[in-house]
């Protein structure tokens, strides 16, 4: 039996809450160490909260040799600094997507990884077994044809909350982008700040022209009354539909149904994705499997989020 | 109370599954006299049990003086002709939808409507359904506040569509559907139904529509039948849809409504969720479970009663035909959206809530 991983925590941004909620069962990893990513994060907080001991300085935390895996949960864009020295010191790294927005940065953590560490973004929807299932469904050809992946993120409503094309599309991008392969060809997004929770865009519809591939549509929105009733992780809705089947990821039914093929199947969907990544680590550092399409994945995402961020059509 | 002397112009999908039944429904208010079909044994048919004539020439139809209103269920294509020609012999119309193929075709049946002073009701059905009265009521009432984010997906597979006898035609060219040189596609033949929806839900005007549309059916030689569009409406609510004709035969054909307001939430549902779910700030609310299907006889039914009422009463239909036709120059925008590959602006109207 392979021994927990020794996992070291920068940041306390997105996930870190759910990870110090629901890590405790898990097997395959210990959360040894916690540093904050800037100066008074909630690190100190979470670190006594999962057991952890607390390192006040990250870089140091990166070089200890006595940890094998770091998760980075800085906001953007505090990720790549810890990603890149983690790596410079040969470590399996975790960090949720994107790690970095811009292009010169990627490529200085490409060249961090070849030099010997592995980076596996992790905590997105791919993560998830609702997620794994629809990439498998998609890969395998089970699905057919795809003409057609809708792809929804819901959210409550709160004051001050961040732009949802800070956070709230990139996990749906993702996801799309590793199911979907073929170039995108066009962009268009309508964005807005729908319902006045500030200035920041609390809305975005994006429409995704795929080269000889599905129309996708994404949809991010923190629209919920603080009054509903909604899963940790929001309300997570997509419907990929292919000529011979479909998979539908819906949190109304709580459940994924697989309709169309032989065996229609259902199941639950609601797993806290950084958990299921950590579950998974001692497999991934004994065959120090990497995520060999995780760069081309990000300049894809980047040339795509950057159309929507301008707003209006684009082709790229 | 002397029964209101109908004619049928068109006997296809559309009058045997709908108009027809509501007709029967109606028996009491409503006459059938005449029928009239390119497919005489199709107008035949239709006319049987009425015990009512048939033609082949719609024309022949139209030029009785025994016929009060005519319903229109043929293609988009020829409605124009069809509801000016009755107009001219002083019928009222119950046109199908979509109400025609242009702005301009729409204009010339408004003007001829007007001059002849006949109703004129383009048949939006989902207006008549129970489901989305509800709606609209909840909405009149504030219970979710100004609806901020919309969303209407449909979902039709090819058993749904054996169910309405065309398995295996539509987008093909078997079927009107399907023939480019007629058929303007999915975003035409229901994209308006969503549009209208939408802009009824919204409360206000879209000012930008951008549509991608696809050619996705087995046999379609390149008549769209798949759409995913955005409207922006003025004061900032956007609003998408997403319609497929393309899931595997088992899936469910579905439509999903789910409409975000300040104060709450409504979602209706025909596939997990029947029922219409209110969210507001006295909790959740279940008013009751709806027709599962919006194309039901119920609300065709709905609306022939209205069209009668309407011509009884001497007033007005409650969804007049400017409404078709502003759905319909919202459909054309997303149309020419797909098409070029950009967005269509629609007005000027400032949008408050938009960011770059």
């Amino acid at each position: 039996m392979n021994a927990p991983a020794a996992v070291g925590v920068i940041g306390a941004g997105p996930g870190a809450l759910q990870l110090v909620r629901h890590a405790a069962p898990v097997t395959g990893a210990t959360l040894a160490a916690w540093a904050p990513a800037s100066p008074g994060d909630g690190a100190a907080d979470l670190a006594a909260a999962a057991g952890a001991s607390f390192v006040a300085d990250w870089r140091a935390l990166a070089e200890d040799p006595a940890l094998t895996v770091v998760l980075v949960l800085a906001d953007q864009p505090g990720r790549a600094a810890p990603v890149q020295a983690a790596l410079a010191n040969g470590k399996f790294v975790l960090c949720p997507f994107p790690v970095t927005e811009d292009a010169e940065v990627l490529a200085d953590i490409e060249r961090a990884e070849a030099a010997g560490g592995i980076l596996r973004p992790s905590g997105g929807l791919g993560d998830t077994q609702a997620g794994e299932l629809l990439l498998l469904a998609v890969r395998d050809g089970r699905l057919g044809t795809v003409h057609s992946l809708w792809a929804c993120a819901r959210h409550r409503r709160a004051a001050g909350a961040r732009d949802v094309r800070d956070d709230l599309l990139w996990p749906l991008l993702d996801i799309v982008l590793e199911a979907v392969l073929s170039p995108v060809v066009r962009v268009h997004a309508t964005c807005g700040a729908v319902f006045g929770n500030g200035p920041m865009a609390d809305s975005a519809v994006v429409l995704l022209r795929f080269a000889n591939g599905p129309i996708v549509t994404l949809e991010a929105s923190r629209c919920l009354p603080p009054t509903l009733p909604v899963p940790e992780q929001g309300e997570l809705e997509i419907e990929a539909i292919g000529s011979c089947e479909v998979v539908r990821i819906t949190p109304h039914a709580s459940g994924v149904q697989v309709l169309g093929g032989a065996a229609p199947g259902k199941r639950d969907w609601i797993d806290p994705p950084l958990v299921r990544a950590l579950e998974q680590m001692p497999d991934l550092l004994r065959t120090r499997s990497r995520d060999a399409g995780w760069a081309e994945r990000h300049r894809r995402a980047l040339a795509i989020m950057a159309a929507v961020r301008a707003g209006g059509t684009h082709t790229l | 109370m002397v029964r209101l002397a109908l004619g049928l112009i068109g006997c296809g999908n559309i009058a045997r599954s709908a108009h027809l039944p509501a007709m029967a429904r109606l028996a009491d208010r409503v006459r059938l006299v005449a029928t009239a079909d390119t497919s005489l044994a199709a107008a035949e048919a239709a006319a049987a049990p009425w015990g009512a004539d048939a033609y082949a020439d719609w024309r022949r139809l139209v030029e009785r003086r025994d016929i009060t209103a005519v319903v229109i269920a043929t293609p988009e294509f020829v409605h124009e002709e069809q509801v000016v020609a009755a107009a001219a012999t002083a019928k009222h119309v119950l046109c199908e939808k979509p109400m025609c193929r242009s702005l301009a075709e729409a204009d010339c049946m408004l003007a001829a409507c007007r001059r002849a002073g006949v109703v004129l009701l383009i048949g939006h059905s989902r207006r008549f359904t129970r489901r989305y009265m509800e709606v609209r009521r909840a909405l009149d009432e504030g219970a979710i506040g100004a609806v901020r984010l919309l969303r209407e997906n449909e979902r039709r597979t090819s058993t749904h569509m054996a169910r309405m006898g065309q398995a295996g035609t539509r987008w093909t060219p078997a079927h009107w559907t399907g023939d480019p040189a007629v058929g303007m596609g999915v975003t035409l033949s229901h994209g308006i139904h969503e549009v209208d929806l939408l802009r009824w839900f919204a409360g206000t005007e879209p000012v930008s529509a951008y549509a991608e549309q696809a050619v996705t059916a087995e046999g379609n030689i390149g008549v769209p039948d798949l759409v995913s569009f955005v409207l922006r409406f003025a004061g900032g609510a956007i609003g998408g849809s997403e319609i497929s004709y393309h899931p595997p035969a088992s899936y469910p054909a579905y439509h999903q409504l789910e409409l975000y307001g300040t104060e709450g939430v409504i979602r209706a549902r025909d596939h997990e969720l029947v029922e219409t779910t209110t969210y507001d700030a006295n909790g959740v609310h279940f008013p009751g479970t709806y027709d599962l299907f919006l194309h039901n006889v119920t609300a065709y039914t709905r609306q022939l009663a209205e069209f009668v009422g309407a011509i009884r009463g001497g007033r007005d239909v409650c969804m007049p035909p400017t409404e078709a036709r502003a759905a319909l120059a919202v459909t054309l925008a997303l149309i020419k959206s797909a098409r070029t590959g950009r967005e269509v602006v629609l007005g000027n109207a400032a949008v408050p809530g938009a960011v770059a």
